[in-house]
């Protein structure tokens, strides 16, 4: 019976955003005319549907207790498969109420900003798809759920990256980053492939058993990528502070809040599979302090507002991590929904910083604080990031080849096509 | 001067086509192209279009647009065309009309430029070719006749022509695909027999004509400098950001501009190309990297590479002249040996990187498809044009170059400003309704914004003749530095042009509330120290989801929230109890602090004296300023007062009703001929025009204050009717449009001077019958007062180059956002406090924003003056600067006196010509209700 009704508020939650993608969505292919306000109003309902079913599965988990929401199988047999299966317990409600919140506030903010910008429609569509996506990821019974949600995310993130794709600039950092993210992603690509070559499919939330001593190791560690390429810590943190390319409210939702904390989720939720690993939580440790350190240096260097605030919030995501890895769980929950709140809010208002420095002036009585002179070579090498200069190399050269392979793509084209008729008519 | 010198010349001389704008807390409206001032303005234009590649009007569907509409007058554009017209000094060609009519043809016309497979699609599917369509019928039946013709004379020849081609292979399948037909039979019983596609083969037989006798021109291939500019921004960028912040980092890095640049190239892949061109200074760098380039190639190439992000360029130019800590030779230095660099990594040829970019230019079969179009306007049929001499297709295309879409859109844009200045004069020269005899309860002096415009509006319609609304510029002649209580440093209140001769304070009288400071201690350890380590990491604790629930209840419930968070600061974080001190107290300092009662008496004397006001004030003279409050707006100084420069208005008002009411002042002024009543009392105030909420500094009378709040709901009603989110018809949303600057949300707080279009100069008796739809600047003038014109010489001298920046802002913001303008607001990130980035990457933004400039109509700012002809000559002989502006045409003069409504053309007055009469409206609620558009002049009966 609980499992039942989780079922239906599970289904319910991941369906509002999805149902109201489809709403506007039909209407731009069957080309028939959608108004602005008409996109609104959708955005509003199916955000507040989602809250309302986001609160209510927070009270049935937590009167209830854990449970699981079957939603039927995705494809497969009997032998390999992948369920739609849904861990509902106290963190993953929680985490859905927090997705359902933020998105309901950037969206009403994104009402307004957006309002008579030609690509209304396109960022409303994107961003309630990646709230079913971030929902996945929440709720996610199995690690190969999440890696669905996870990588829809990714392409919503770039689509919404690129919203002014008519500059070159922003359709680069757009690639950098989505090539960031698939390079970390083979980390968890990996570790399913080794989990299910062991026989073993884990599940996700308080229920799961640990993994064999050498399984755990390299799950955790392979899990590492993946979180920092979605983070934006080292060795992939290169595309965090160039993120802030689109819209406000995009860069609020996604670089300082819900996208970028989706990668502490995931080592929380996976804890559970290398919690007896000492490298494993090693490595954690080790990967949070340096990327805090380094992000907070270049942090420091960042002249621009939204970059400085997008990169702060990194290096705090790499202090949860090592909370995480510290096993000091109460902590970096309470230490990531408050680093999310805060980084989005600072986004949201950052145009508001000249009014805020001469509000500060007025209220301390004392003029502002000019920045800091220190020798060039370090500034120098924290404003690029510490540890950037490698993979920058491979990014550029992935780029290189992605930039050939469409030169030679067009080439094969144009002499597909156009041998009959060269002359320009 | 060394050899060496020839780069920061050429580097000085690159800057002035560089943005002037400063630091974004202080925003100037000012002219685009200040610079070109001294050239007429066509001229300027062209050469900024030339030169910057960017556009410099509107563009030509836009202008036709108006035509259509009938906002450009179809004499006025032919009087335009005869007035402007030049023939060539080529003669006529042979077969086709001369140069005069060719040119007109193309202007009235204009040219469809819709691409051939478009063109062939719509055929394929039945619908009428775009092209033809838009022909008027005269030239289509030119077309179906000489089709005919030529069909049945010589079929093969015909199909040859059409297709381009001799093969019947390729014949045969272009024309499938591009005329819908299967092969020459059914063609030629096609032309016979449906007129529609007789014109449409007409226009393809004319075109295919053209090919044959265009010569060919080698397209240039184009250059793709994005790779090779955006390689220099990574390593260049970051560094000129770190040296011009003003305080948004916590850390710099120590050393000079050009020191920097070369550390930061050093740790970059292009050091290899790029060390032999680097010497020990910018100079000799400069020399270095040109080394290759001829020396009129070099001057050119220093402009192009600070043109590759004029943003930044301009950024370092205006901080080398306010602060010198930074040089713009260093910078060009740098950009120039990146650029080389970067071209020889890339194997580019560095000239053609850095050559001016040209647009490609059209092929063989847009230009015959263009120059079929002009021979079929022209009446010139394809039986004609197969006997057209070969000369003749080259005058053909020599016409449509000469009269090309800049030409007609310039003669368009002309023809558009004579008939708004008639239009608009023809209002102003209304006869005004009769002065009302009596004392006045209530006098407003207003700033002259057109802002006010409305409220004045609003203020005389809801009370009647028991009030006179006077328009001045807003610092209120006190050209004074200020500093208020709670400022940690002055700031100059008056237009930027001017000197700050005083300086004015405000003195706190008691401590300020005690949670100020912390309070102010708390924002800047969680915004400044939460960019930290350890400070991010207690403020992401402590104050995330406090800070996010303060944003979600100002986005969701905008007004509720300010309201509270105003009670509640007024109640917690009260500002110290504080006077403002106005008359004098010492003279220490470069300024004396305050006015004595010689000099304030002077400044109110003077500028009653100006306005008119004197023996019949009202015993309530408000003296209001205007100010405007948003959230989440970097662009907050743009919307300020002007006359302020750039900063909230209200001070200047209070200190100027303070000396006004001291008796010393009263005395002097008596003493000199002005005598106020005894009971007539200044009141400071201020007008918030995005909230529409009037602060005065003294309380007013129960009916005064009445009047005040139901004038400032019918202002907050009419700003509603422009914003694009308003409901079509029916009532506006008032609340909502006094709302918009609460909500951090906007983008669009208020519309700012988005609607200026004219600046009137004369008593308020001249307008005060007429709708102007918040488009005049207005200043008050009393001619009668005012004989040798020295009052008038004030006046214009001081608000003709401020209302000529905002005017000419907005045009150049309006008619090329991308280039001119800020762009849109939405991916705008603050950086270093003074300049504006899109996103993380690429230029800095300078200029008005697409939301602020959208529902801008760009029209050169009109002049009236409400005074003696020979008044208005003598002042601009002593005023250079608007004497040349005027000259320039940069803004347009008119004079309205005794004897009629002069235009200024041609270094003196000639009479204007007038149009009908404005249409009558009963009040201004029924003239604006329902309409979001702009509107025109009306005249007010009720």
């Amino acid at each position: 019976m609980i499992e039942r009704i989780d079922a239906g508020l599970v289904a319910v939650v991941l369906a509002a955003p999805l149902v109201a993608v489809h709403a506007l969505v039909l209407p731009f292919l069957l080309e028939l005319p959608l108004s602005e306000r008409a996109v609104g109003r959708a955005a509003r309902v199916a955000t507040s549907v989602h809250l309302l079913t986001a609160l209510v599965l927070l009270a049935s988990a937590a009167a209830l207790g854990p449970a699981t929401a079957d939603l039927g199988r995705w494809y497969g047999d009997a032998e390999v498969a992948l369920e739609l299966s849904f861990a509902v317990d106290l963190a993953s409600a929680g985490a859905v109420v927090v997705v359902a919140l933020v998105g309901l506030v950037v969206l009403r903010f994104a009402e307004r900003y957006l309002h008579g910008d030609p690509g209304h429609l396109r960022f409303f569509a994107t961003s309630l798809l990646a709230l079913t996506c971030l929902d996945t990821i929440a709720l996610a019974g199995s690690l190969d759920l999440l890696f669905a949600g996870w990588e829809l995310l990714g392409l919503c993130s770039f689509v919404l990256m690129a919203y002014f794709h008519e500059r070159q600039a922003t359709v680069d950092r757009a690639l950098r980053t989505i090539l960031s993210y698939r390079a970390g992603d083979l980390g968890l690509l990996l570790a399913l492939v080794l989990l299910h070559a062991a026989g073993l499919h884990p599940t996700l939330g308080p229920g799961g058993e640990a993994l064999p001593a050498g399984l755990a190791a390299a799950t955790g560690l392979l899990l590492l990528p993946t979180a920092a390429g979605k983070s934006g810590l080292v060795p992939f943190s290169a595309w965090l502070a160039r993120s802030a390319e689109g819209p406000t409210p995009s860069t609020a939702m996604f670089y300082a809040g819900l996208s970028v904390h989706a990668g502490p989720w995931l080592l929380l939720r996976a804890w559970p599979l290398y919690a007896d690993a000492p490298i494993a939580r090693a490595g954690l440790v080790a990967l949070g302090l340096l990327s805090a350190a380094s992000l907070s240096a270049h942090a420091a260097t960042r002249s621009d507002v939204k970059g400085a605030v997008v990169v702060a919030g990194g290096a705090q995501i790499g202090l949860v991590i090592a909370e995480i890895g510290l096993g000091w769980h109460t902590l970096a929950t309470v230490h990531l929904l408050g680093n999310l709140a805060l980084r989005v809010a600072q986004v949201l208002r950052a145009p508001d910083v000249l009014r805020q420095v001469a509000r500060r002036e007025a209220l301390t009585g004392r003029p502002r604080a000019l920045p800091r002179p220190v020798p060039a070579l370090p500034w120098l090498w924290s404003s690029e990031g510490w540890f950037e200069a490698g993979p920058r190399l491979v990014v550029g050269l992935l780029l290189r080849i992605a930039g050939a392979l469409d030169a030679g793509s067009r080439m094969v084209e144009s002499w597909a096509v156009g041998g009959r008729d060269r002359e320009d008519r | 001067m060394s050899n060496d010198a020839w780069g920061a010349e050429a580097v000085r001389r690159a800057a002035r086509w560089l943005p002037h704008q400063g630091p974004l807390e202080v925003f100037v409206h000012h002219n685009t192209l200040s610079e070109l001032e001294n050239r007429p303005f066509s001229e300027a234009l062209e050469e900024a279009r030339a030169v910057l590649g960017a556009r410099v009007r509107l563009s030509e569907p836009e202008l036709r647009r108006m035509l259509a509409d009938g906002h450009i007058a179809a004499r006025d554009l032919d009087d335009v065309f005869d007035e402007t017209f030049r023939a060539p000094e080529e003669p006529d060609p042979v077969g086709l009309p001369a140069w005069r009519p060719l040119a007109r043809g193309l202007l009235w016309h204009g040219l469809d430029d819709v691409h051939w497979r478009v063109r062939a699609f719509r055929v394929a599917e039945g619908q009428p070719d775009p092209v033809v369509a838009g022909l008027p019928p005269d030239a289509r039946a030119v077309l179906v006749e000489g089709a005919r013709r030529v069909f049945a004379a010589d079929l093969p020849l015909a199909i040859e022509l059409l297709t381009g081609t001799a093969e019947p292979e390729r014949q045969r399948s272009r024309l499938r695909e591009q005329h819908a037909l299967s092969d020459a039979t059914e063609a030629l019983a096609t032309c016979a027999s449906d007129e529609r596609r007789a014109a449409e083969l007409g226009l393809g037989l004319l075109t295919g004509l053209a090919r044959r006798h265009l010569p060919p021109r080698v397209p240039r291939p184009p250059i793709d400098r994005t790779s090779v500019v955006d390689a220099v921004d990574e390593v260049l960028l970051p560094v000129v950001a770190a040296v011009l912040d003003l305080g948004q980092a916590r850390v710099r890095p120590r050393g000079e501009l050009f020191d920097l640049g070369l550390a930061a190239a050093r740790r970059s892949s292009l050091w290899r190309s790029m060390a032999p061109l680097v010497g020990p200074d910018a100079e000799r760098t400069v020399v270095l990297a040109l080394d290759a380039a001829t020396p009129e190639d070099r001057e050119d190439a220093v402009l192009r590479v600070l043109l590759q992000r004029p943003g930044w360029a301009g950024a370092v130019a205006r901080r080398e002249h306010d602060r010198h800590d930074v040089s713009l030779l260093d910078y060009a230095a740098l950009r120039l040996a990146l650029t080389v660099a970067a071209c020889r990594t890339e194997e580019l040829d560095p000239a053609s990187v850095l050559a001016r970019p040209e647009a490609p230019g059209p092929g063989r079969g847009t230009r015959a498809g263009r120059v079929a179009q002009l021979l079929a306007l022209h009446h010139v049929g394809p039986d004609a044009a197969l006997r057209l001499p070969e000369a003749s297709w080259a005058a053909a295309e020599q016409a449509l170059e000469r009269y090309d879409t800049h030409w007609r859109a310039r003669i368009l844009q002309e023809a558009r400003e004579r008939t708004h200045r008639r239009t608009w004069l023809t209002a102003l020269s209304t006869a005004p309704a009769a002065k009302v005899e009596g004392r006045p309860r209530l006098d407003a002096l207003c700033c002259i914004d057109d802002r006010e415009e409305s409220f004045r509006r609003a203020l005389e319609e809801v009370a009647g003749p028991a009030v006179r609304t006077f328009g001045v510029a807003g610092h209120f002649g006190l050209n004074v530095r200020f500093r208020g209580a709670t400022d940690v440093r002055p700031a100059a209140r008056h237009p930027v042009a001017l000197r700050s001769t005083h300086r004015l304070e405000e003195r706190a009288l008691g401590a300020p509330g005690r949670l100020r400071p912390l309070a102010g201690g708390l924002s800047t350890g969680v915004e400044r120290g939460g960019i930290g380590p350890i400070g991010g990491w207690v403020a992401s604790l402590v104050a995330g989801w406090p800070a996010l629930g303060a944003l979600a209840a100002r986005v969701v419930a905008p007004g509720w929230t300010d309201a509270a968070s105003r009670r509640w600061s007024a109640r917690l974080l009260p500002p110290p109890p504080s006077e403002l001190v106005v008359m004098r107290v010492d003279d220490r300092g470069d300024l004396p602090l305050g006015f004595d009662a010689d000099e304030a008496a002077e400044r109110v004397g003077g500028l009653l004296h100006t306005i008119g006001l004197g023996a019949d004030a009202a015993p309530v003279v408000l003296v209001l300023g205007h100010r405007s409050t948003s959230r989440n707006n970097p662009f907050a100084s743009a919307y300020e007062c002007g006359a302020c420069g750039g900063t909230p208005g209200g001070e200047n008002a209070r200190a100027f009703a303070r000396m006004a009411n001291d008796p010393e002042v009263r005395a002097r002024l008596a003493a000199s001929g002005l005598e106020l009543p005894a009971d007539t009392v200044f009141v400071g105030g201020v007008h918030d025009t995005a909230t529409d909420e009037v602060f005065t500094d003294a309380p007013l009378p129960d009916e005064l204050g009445a009047w005040l709040a139901r004038a400032a709901d019918r202002d907050a009603d009419e700003r509603a009717r422009r914003f694009l989110s308003e409901p079509e018809g029916g009532a506006f949303d008032a609340s909502g449009a006094r709302g918009r600057g609460a909500d951090p949300s906007e983008v669009r707080p208020e519309y700012c001077h988005a609607t200026n279009a004219v600046f009137v100069v004369g008593p308020r008796t001249a307008t005060r019958h007429l709708f102007l739809d918040r488009r005049a600047l207005l200043h008050s003038y009393a001619p009668e007062g005012d004989p040798d014109g020295s009052a008038l010489q004030r006046v214009l001298g001081a608000a003709v180059p401020v209302c000529a920046g905002i005017n000419l802002e907005y045009w150049f913001s309006r008619v090329d956002n991308g280039r001119f303008g800020a762009g849109t607001k939405l991916p705008h990130n603050v950086i270093g406090l003074h300049g504006l980035l899109e996103g993380t990457s690429g230029d800095l933004r300078t200029g008005l924003p697409l939301q602020t400039v959208e529902i801008h109509e760009p029209v050169r700012l009109l002049v009236v003056v409400h005074a003696p002809r020979d008044r208005v000559i003598g002042a601009l002989a002593a005023l250079p600067d608007v004497e040349r502006l005027v000259r320039n045409a940069w803004v347009f003069l008119a004079a309205i006196d005794a004897d009629g409504t002069w235009e200024w053309r041609d270094g003196t007055f000639h009479p204007a010509t007038l149009g009908e009469p404005p249409p009558t409206t009963r009040s201004s609620t029924t003239w604006f209700r329902g309409r979001h558009d702009a509107l025109g002049v009306a005249r007010i009966a009720p």
